[in-house]
């Protein structure tokens, strides 16, 4: 059986790799598309909804 | 006014105990490990975050023999399947049990409840989030994470639902920013649980999460295919290990986000509704708790053991969640914009 050290050390490995992949190999994505707030305004006299 | 109990210990606990005193309308709030005391002393019930369905079905089930609505946070689908299999108990004791009342279940199925109501028919749901593992509650986020993003997934495909392995199907999924483009994947989760129940229409529910930090996440992975007997599967090993992944990266992004696309058609063409929101950790777990709270006076005659969909209006929870700071957002794709 292995021993944790080498599990926590490979992971990290694996952890790492992947992160540098994720950000420096693949092309950034445009946005799908914009986020428009649709929340109800909360009420502004400090009283709680409802 | 309300006396609410508050069980179960931990940070999350002690931060919706001091959000719930300063609400004006409750009355008391007693936080304690069990409801063995002052359970006949209070109004309202809200459960510990636990994954073990037995001791959440004991939970609530004490509550039910007192009569006493109970709330429970709790994410996990044994746990909500459990509670959800309270309801003839519950409607016997003329009392209601919520299961599921976090952020994913919980302001995910109001959020799929609220793309819904905007299409004649929903066919699909699609539940995606992203935990930050930074902040004050890392430890139990990355705790949760590690049950969630690994063991096997239950997913609604065709209307049946069938258990397939978390952590596969790899999809970059698109949030509110700060937090962007997430590479996320197959998570365990109860939306496929408890959203058919309310949307019999739905046939394929799918939840997929990941954690903002990639290195993070592939040490917790990792961590979750580790043999379960043994040295290596032992929980003080899994905790020295959780406590090593919070500290890789100090620094991660700060913010948790979630994200459903609900397709369905309208006017008789295709569409699909994405609501998203973005916050940090604490305020998503504690806010839709303290909603609850607030919204179960409305209901006075509910019973039964339902999911938060089930009986709460999606409106009036995003009002009380936008007082809380939770705000949530459309996305409008590049595509349906006016020139």
């Amino acid at each position: 059986m292995r021993k944790p050290v080498s599990w926590i050390l490979s992971a990290a490995a694996v952890g790492a790799i992947a992160s540098f992949a994720s950000k420096r190999l693949r092309p950034p994505l445009a946005p799908e598309g914009s986020w428009k707030d649709v929340s109800v305004k909360p009420s502004t006299n400090g009283s709680q909804p409802g | 006014m309300t006396r609410v109990a508050v069980l179960g210990s931990g940070g999350a606990t002690a931060l919706l105990s001091a959000v719930l005193k300063e609400d004006p309308d409750i009355e008391t709030v007693v936080r304690q490990d069990d409801l063995r005391s002052s359970v006949g002393e209070v109004d309202l019930i809200i459960g510990p975050w636990v994954e073990n369905p037995e001791e959440a079905r004991d939970t609530a089930l004490a509550a039910i023999r007192a009569g006493r609505p109970y709330i429970s946070p709790s994410s996990s689908p044994d746990v909500v399947e459990a509670l959800l299999g309270l309801g003839s108990k519950a409607q016997s004791a003329r009392t209601l049990v919520v299961a599921g009342m976090g952020w994913s279940p919980g302001i995910s199925s109001l959020m799929v409840k609220s793309a819904a109501s905007s299409l004649d028919t929903a066919t699909s749901a699609r539940v995606s989030w992203v935990a930050s593992s930074a902040g004050s509650l890392a430890q139990s986020a990355l705790s949760r994470a590690l049950g969630l993003l690994t063991g096997e997934a239950l997913v609604l495909e065709n209307g049946k639902r069938h258990a397939v392995a978390a952590g596969e199907r790899p999809e970059a999924v698109f949030f509110p920013e700060p937090v962007g483009w997430r590479m996320l994947r197959l998570a365990r989760a109860a939306e496929p649980v408890t959203l058919p129940a309310s949307f019999p229409e739905l046939k394929n529910v799918v939840v997929k999460g990941a954690l903002t930090d990639p290195l993070t996440e592939g040490i917790l992975r990792s961590a979750g295919r580790m043999p379960s007997m043994g040295p290596l599967g032992s929980p003080a090993f899994s905790d020295k290990l959780l406590r090593v992944a919070g500290k890789v990266r100090p620094n991660a992004l700060p913010w948790s986000a979630v994200r459903v696309d609900v397709s369905g058609s309208r006017d008789g063409r295709d569409e699909t509704v994405t609501l998203g929101l973005v916050d940090q950790l604490p305020n998503l777990l504690v806010a839709p708790l303290v909603a609850a709270v607030q919204m179960l006076a409305g209901v006075p005659g509910a019973r039964g053991a339902v999911g938060p969909e089930a009986i709460f209006d999606p409106e009036d929870f995003f009002s009380r969640l936008a007082y809380r700071g939770v705000r949530l957002a459309a996305l409008e794709r590049a595509s349906e914009r006016s020139p």
